[in-house]
């Protein structure tokens, strides 16, 4: 049985340290890239927040712009994730996104997006509050 | 059906070319003009390797344009291969004497001594730019002019792009990255283009998008309109962090939400 | 005449059509191939047609195809009797029609004289059709090339009768494997195989398309077939339409035939009004169309895939192969490719059998037609030699009978010109020796020697040919051809031709040669289509058999053949006897002297030209090269 990311907003109290944790887990030569979720402090200080994070869509708007067919859904996870021996970066995911899911990882300027680690997300592992969860 | 690289079993599926094979399983062979979303093109001539044939006639050919099949076996560093590899490897280089990309693979391949005259050119002709924008991209600005040496990868006849959208494709693939894309907070120019840099019409950052590629991507799927593609996605994600806010709040439903 | 709907209509008109063509009716057989054309031919036609009007005579003047002794025309035959007449012009007409038709009296000043000044009076007899099989060719002289009731007259479509009246696809296909007929394009790939590729190829359509893109500087027999009998090329092409499955095939002719393209497309239109193409030929289910297109002057699209891509309308840019043409070709489909001579061929093999074809030529077919070279091959022979033309020769003929035997031998041999080589397969052959000169002209003989068959194109050298020069000019030749594609075809002509460049202005230098071998090499492995596999051959074949020659021009800044132009000095010597010809003809009034006096030639005035060596009669000119000339020093 497929395993299921969960977001439960009424959790997150926008400690950001999904963010931390997908950075450091995406790194390009030692140098985080950006990360793949937003968590947004809605009630300071860390009362609470909403993590903004790839809804990994039914239909999802990113495979169909894409020119490269380099968006593919991982079977195992459930997830889409970039194929980069594919990509050829001309942004159209990035335009095409509409809640803004798709990032631009300044370090490479080569687009990303949450692809659930591969099958082990960072940011459900290290979420205290337990927010974002996977199982 | 598993072939054999350098006497080792690897598993390949029907349809697939040793190049990609070979550096799933780990096996380096160099290669300019290939890439995995294109059909293999065979031009650049660099992922040479040595097919094993009955008797000892052995054959070498591209790696990117074999495809697998029962039986084959491939070496990648014959005496052979190493040989041929290295002469075109110094042809390309009396082409773009300069480029790190080549220089970085000169060394490896043991390239000491260049003995062709430099031609200071940019450009290796490897084609994928053209390739990229007539087979993916769509928008069929670039095209393969002349002949010879005399063959320029360029808009026809070398005027400004007519069918460009300035999405940047081609300058990212290309391998020694001779295509100018500049970018300026209104602008992005490339191909004698320039075009208009549309900004986020929330905040106003500049994005990675002009009209042209705009309404090419649109013409790609039916879910966007033009308003939500000129959002950046800072933005998208407050927008979508307020909506759900507003659904943890039960100030609106999940089924709302959703559109 | 109306559509044949059924083959045995067809047949039968043929029958009768052979039948009805009276042999003891005297033609005038004028050879109006574009090479006689440019010498008048057209004049001299209607020269023919103004006396005979006069005269009132019951004699045919026939406007044919090319006749193939170029170098004598234009050409008159006149039949039944066979007299040939060469170098004829208008004003000879009436002394032909009055003293050799109507008296028998031969004219000796319009007579074929060899090199001993031996006249030959019948065609069949001059040596240089006497040692020649014409069988592709052998309408040529006989038919107005844009009348298809001449090529009726000739047994001209029985072929096709046959095969749709009588034989299954599968047969055609059989019996041209059992033929061994091989591609005559330059592969010598079996042409049956491709047919049977093509039929086994899954495709809801198929296509056939005949090459005629000629590219080989000098080569010009797949001009003078189709130019002069159309109709036998297009006959081959329905016949591997209906073997293949093809239901749409294209000529791709180079644009600079309009002759060519002009009686082909005759040639279809006539076969269309016929029922002979289109839709239900002879009234079965077998449907063809035929298209021309035109190239665009690039010697690559002669490589069928880059031919395909022109015909799609793309970039003339060979593609990987695998996929095969048979298999996935033009437009995606089983598409079967084969140049002009191999579908010419087609018709014979079917009316006289694949044995007899088979028993033709060298080795043996019966396991697989790469066993021998079967049948006929035209050469454009061409270059040093008496009798420049287009010999159809069988295969195993050795190379001394076509040089010396059809081609009357060296030209100037008097004046001390001698044999060096011949050239065979155009840009893509080499240079052959004369060691060589009995080895038989195959397939696999000429491959061994390091060059090819090719289309056919064979130039032959002498003494005073430099190989180094020969190497350049097939080099730059294959520069401005290669069409860019690849690297090792790009770079490795560019890279050559700068060495070759250097070598005849006596700039090389002693990696030289090493470079140029490594280069051959390279391009030779690891070029994407056979333009550039072979486009080596040129350089490889003469640094193999003349490697000294390229030594001299390395080390010595010398020229042995006295060719290359800043490598040599004219100088008259103590044989001139002061005939002042040399001055008369030098171009910048170089030389100077008076008559019956030794003549001076001023070297500051000279631009080596070498008129003044051709036209001297006593040798009285000298080339020097190298060392012994003062004041040139090697770089």
């Amino acid at each position: 049985m497929r395993k299921i990311y969960l977001v439960l907003p009424e959790k997150c109290t926008g400690c950001r340290t999904c963010e931390l944790s997908c950075a450091y887990s995406h790194q390009i030569e030692q140098q985080p890239g950006a990360p793949r979720i937003r968590a947004y402090n809605t009630k300071p200080p860390l009362e609470k927040g909403i993590p903004v994070v790839c809804f990994q869509c039914d239909r999802p708007a990113c495979q169909e712009v894409c020119p490269t067919k380099a968006l593919q859904r991982n079977l195992e996870t459930g997830a889409i994730s970039i194929d980069y021996d594919r990509c050829i970066n001309c942004h159209a995911c990035y335009a095409a996104c509409p809640f803004g899911n798709i990032h631009i990882d300044p370090i490479n300027t080569r687009v990303a997006k949450c692809d659930l680690c591969g099958g082990s997300p960072k940011c459900a592992l290290f979420c205290p509050t337990g927010a974002l969860s996977y199982k | 059906m598993d072939i054999l690289i350098n006497g080792k079993k690897v598993k390949t599926r029907k349809g697939e070319h040793v190049l990609e094979v070979a550096r799933r399983e780990g096996f380096d062979i160099p290669s300019l003009c290939h890439h995995a979303a294109l059909t293999p093109d065979g031009a650049c001539r660099l992922c040479l390797v040595e097919v094993e044939g009955p008797e000892g006639k052995n054959k070498v050919t591209t790696a990117c344009t074999l495809e697998v099949s029962q039986g084959l076996s491939v070496r990648l560093d014959t005496p052979e291969v190493a040989a041929n590899r290295k002469v075109v490897l110094e042809m390309l280089l009396s082409r773009v004497s300069d480029s790190p990309t080549l220089l970085k693979l000169a060394d490896k391949y043991g390239l000491l001594e260049m003995r062709l005259v430099p031609q200071g050119e940019k450009c290796v002709l490897c084609g994928l730019c053209a390739r990229v924008c007539t087979e993916l991209v769509g928008a069929k600005a670039l095209t393969m002019e002349g002949r010879g040496t005399e063959t320029y990868f360029q808009p026809p006849f070398g005027e400004p792009a007519k069918d460009c959208v300035g999405c940047g494709s081609c300058a990212f693939v290309c391998p020694v990255s001779c295509i100018e894309y500049k970018k300026t907070d209104k602008t992005i120019e490339i191909w004698g283009r320039n075009f208009e840099r549309l900004a986020c019409t929330e905040c106003g950052e500049p994005l990675d998008l002009t009209p042209e590629h705009r309404d090419l991507i649109r013409r790609r799927t039916d879910l966007l309109t033009p308003a939500e593609m000129q959002l950046c996605g800072g933005c998208e994600r407050r927008t979508t962090m307020k909506t759900m806010q507003r659904v943890v709040e039960g100030q609106q439903t999940l089924e709302t939400a959703r559109r | 005449m109306t559509k044949f709907t059924t083959p045995a209509q067809l047949t039968d008109h043929v029958a009768k059509a052979k039948a009805t063509r009276d042999p003891n009716k005297i033609r005038v057989s004028v050879c109006a191939g574009t090479g006689c054309k440019a010498s008048g031919a057209d004049a001299l036609i209607a020269a023919f047609q103004a006396e005979l009007e006069a005269r009132k005579l019951d004699v045919e003047v026939l406007s044919t195809g090319c006749h193939g002794f170029c170098e004598r025309g234009p050409l008159v035959v006149l039949h039944p009797s066979g007299v040939l007449y060469q170098k004829v012009k208008p004003k000879d007409v009436a002394d032909i029609l009055e003293k050799t038709v109507q008296k028998g009296e031969l004219l000796p000043r319009l007579q074929y004289r060899d090199e001993n000044r031996q006249i030959f009076e019948k065609e069949h007899d001059v040596p240089f059709y006497k040692h020649q099989e014409r069988i592709v060719f052998a309408m040529n002289g006989h038919i107005d090339p844009r009348s298809i009731d001449d090529y009726f007259s000739m047994g001209g479509y029985e072929a096709l009768g046959k095969v749709v009246g009588q034989m299954k696809p599968d047969q055609v296909v059989e019996e041209v494997i059992a033929s061994g007929l091989r591609g005559r394009g330059g592969a010598g790939f079996p042409a049956g195989w491709k047919w049977r590729f093509t039929r086994q190829a899954e495709g809801d359509r198929k296509y056939l398309i005949c090459n005629a893109d000629e590219g080989d500087p000098g080569a010009f027999m797949d001009r003078s077939v189709l130019e002069g009998n159309p109709h036998l090329v297009l006959e081959g092409m329905i016949i591997g339409a209906y073997a293949c499955g093809a239901s749409e095939g294209f000529i791709y002719v180079r644009n600079e035939y309009p002759m060519a393209v002009r009686h082909i497309e005759l040639a279809i239109a006539k076969a269309t009004e016929l029922g002979l193409l289109g839709q239900h030929i002879l009234g079965t289910d077998f449907c063809f169309n035929v298209h021309v297109n035109r190239g665009g002057g690039a010697f690559v699209c002669g490589e069928e895939t880059a031919l395909i891509a022109s015909i799609e309308g793309r970039r003339g840019s060979p593609r990987v192969r695998p996929p095969f043409p048979a298999q996935k070709g033009l437009w995606g489909k089983p598409t079967n490719i084969n140049n002009v001579e191999t579908w010419a061929n087609v018709p014979t093999i079917i009316n006289r059998g694949a044995a007899w074809f088979a028993s033709t030529g060298t080795g043996d077919v019966s396991k697989s037609p790469l066993g021998g070279s079967k049948g006929t091959k035209i050469f454009s022979l061409v270059g040093k030699v008496n009798n420049t033309g287009l010999v159809e020769v069988p295969m195993g003929i050795t190379l001394r009978k076509i040089v010396f035997d059809i081609g009357g031998g060296i030209k100037d041999s008097k004046k001390g010109r001698t044999f060096k080589a011949v050239q065979t397969g155009g840009p893509s052959g080499g240079c052959i020796p004369d060691a060589f000169l009995d080895h038989p002209v195959d397939f696999d003989e000429l491959a061994k020697l390091g060059s090819m068959m090719g289309s056919g194109g064979m130039i032959v050298m002498d003494d005073r040919t430099c190989m180094v020069e020969v190497a350049r000019y097939f080099v730059d030749f294959l520069k401005e051809e290669s069409c860019g594609k690849c690297t090792p075809c790009r770079e490795g002509l560019r890279a050559m031709s700068e060495i070759l460049n250097r070598l005849v202005r006596g700039q090389g230098r002693h990696a030289d040669l090493d470079l140029l071998e490594d280069l051959g090499r390279t391009m030779k492995t690891a070029s994407l289509c056979q333009l550039g596999q072979t486009a080596a051959n040129p350089v490889l074949s003469t640094l193999r058999y003349f490697r000294h020659e390229y030594v001299e021009h390395v080390d010595h800044a010398r020229c042995p053949a006295g060719q290359c132009i800043d490598l040599i000095e004219y100088r008259i010597n103590e044989q001139c006897t002061g005939c002042t010809i040399c001055a008369k003809k030098c171009p910048t009034g170089a030389i100077t002297g008076q008559n019956k006096e030794r003549h001076v030639l001023d070297q500051s005035k000279c631009v080596r030209c070498g008129v003044c060596f051709d036209v001297c009669n006593f040798n009285g000119v000298s080339i020097l090269s190298g060392p012994e000339l003062a004041g040139k020093a090697k770089e």
